[in-house]
């Protein structure tokens, strides 16, 4: 089972928010983040080139509780499932999974 | 000789039929008026005319060569001859009745390929949502087939009553309106169903020939049924049965009437080729239904989410309910 973001149209570039905090304590933050994306439905042959540079976990040099990830482009009807794995100051290691749906404008 | 007539009379009537031709009472069984007639053309036949042959019984008092005739033979000859005209009348009143119900059955069957066509013609129908389309669908289907069935039943009914009629002259005359009244109301109803499928949606837009797929079905075989949905199978599953209940309808309607309707037996014959020759174009016409639903259903998902003013951006980690 799995988490769903709305669709994106394929002429947006927006920033997509992994939130970890309600599985971190008071003052656990993240530490490193890697964003993975793969295709859950439709075809591209290369769907990594969705992800805009790396996810980024602080805010003003401040660790957080949420990985973020900017995604832009992607190829009309395809499904891609987006793979948030962060590691934290706890030594903790998790896994955010959320599948992204990707319209053309004319098909939204 | 004149003897020997009153005698044939009274033992024929006596043995046979248990009546009193003197009594006013024609028919005592049912199940006997119409051996019960034919007796009585022949006696009247053998009395009348006949015999008027050789020697007219009014006029010269002989019959078949007899010089006298009896009070009692008069009384009875006049009483069949009373009675005969009675059940010729009726008889004829019946073959009218019957053929009325006929031509109402075939004007049905007529209806209903008009409806189809009606339906097909003026209504060019495209859904914007899945639900409303399956309920459209599922509802006119509930409606027609119900209504059709009905009606065939009604149909059924009234070919019954008219082979009861056959030998029951007096009951049919009695049943025949009411079954008139009950077909009519049947067809009214599909009508008015069917007229408030097209209100209700006049506002939707793709291409479903309903009613005439609906017809189509009907002459549906058994092995289609394989390619279509569960949907489908139910609606042919019923599609099915009616068609043999209007084949058996249709095969009474052969038996029984084929002496006094001719044209109407020839009707319904071409009715059976018409819908046998469609079959051939309803096995497409359903994979198109089945096709145009689902991409119908994948539209409106994407629909559904376009219609959606808020876009969700982050995602919440949350082991129990989620993940």
């Amino acid at each position: 089972m799995s988490n769903s973001f709305s669709y994106k149209i394929t002429t947006e570039s927006e920033l997509f928010t992994f939130d970890f905090s309600p599985v971190l304590g008071s003052s656990e933050t993240i530490n490193g983040a890697t964003c993975v994306v793969q295709v859950r439905e439709g075809t591209d042959s290369n769907p990594s080139a969705i992800l805009v540079g790396s996810p980024v976990w602080t805010v003003s040099g401040t660790p957080t509780q949420k990985a973020i990830q900017r995604i832009a482009n992607g190829v009309d009807g395809v499904t891609y499932n987006l793979q948030m794995t962060v590691t934290t100051s706890a030594s903790n290691t998790f896994t955010l999974v959320g599948d992204l749906p990707v319209l053309a404008p004319i098909n939204v | 000789m004149s003897l020997f007539i009153v005698m044939e009379l009274t033992g024929r009537s006596d043995n046979m039929f248990g009546l009193n031709p003197i009594a006013d009472q024609p028919f005592a069984s049912s199940n006997q008026s119409r051996f019960y007639i034919v007796n009585l053309l022949t006696t009247v036949y053998n009395v009348y005319i006949r015999g008027s042959i050789n020697n007219d019984p009014l006029n010269s008092g002989t019959l078949n060569g007899s010089s006298t005739i009896s009070l009692s033979t008069l009384i009875a000859n006049a009483t069949y001859l009373k009675l005969l005209t009675a059940t010729i009348t009726e008889v004829i009143s019946i073959v009218e009745k019957a053929n009325h119900v006929l031509v109402l059955i075939a004007n049905t069957i007529l209806t209903y390929i008009s409806l189809s066509k009606l339906v097909l013609t003026t209504k060019t129908i495209t859904t914007t949502t899945t639900t409303s389309l399956s309920k459209l669908i599922n509802k006119y289907f509930s409606l027609v087939v119900t209504e059709v069935i009905t009606a065939l039943e009604k149909a059924n009914h009234v070919l019954v009553l008219i082979a009861n009629a056959i030998s029951n002259t007096v009951s049919l005359t009695k049943q025949l309106p009411k079954t008139f009244t009950v077909a009519v109301s049947s067809v009214i109803s599909l009508i008015k169903a069917i007229g408030k499928l097209l209100n209700t949606s006049s506002s939707i837009t793709s291409t479903l020939a309903y009613a005439k797929f609906f017809y189509k079905v009907l002459s549906i075989v058994s092995t289609v049924t394989t390619i279509l949905t569960k949907t489908g199978i139910k609606v042919l599953t019923i599609g099915v049965n009616s068609v043999i209940i209007l084949v058996k309808s249709i095969s009474k309607l052969f038996s029984i009437i084929s002496n006094t309707s001719t044209s109407l037996v020839a009707s319904a014959i071409s009715f059976v080729n018409y819908a046998a020759n469609k079959v051939i174009y309803a096995v497409p016409k359903l994979r198109s239904l089945a096709a145009t639903r689902f991409i119908t259903m994948v539209g409106t998902l994407k629909k559904v989410r376009s219609a959606s003013l808020v876009k969700f951006r982050t995602l919440f980690i949350d082991k129990d309910l989620n993940i």
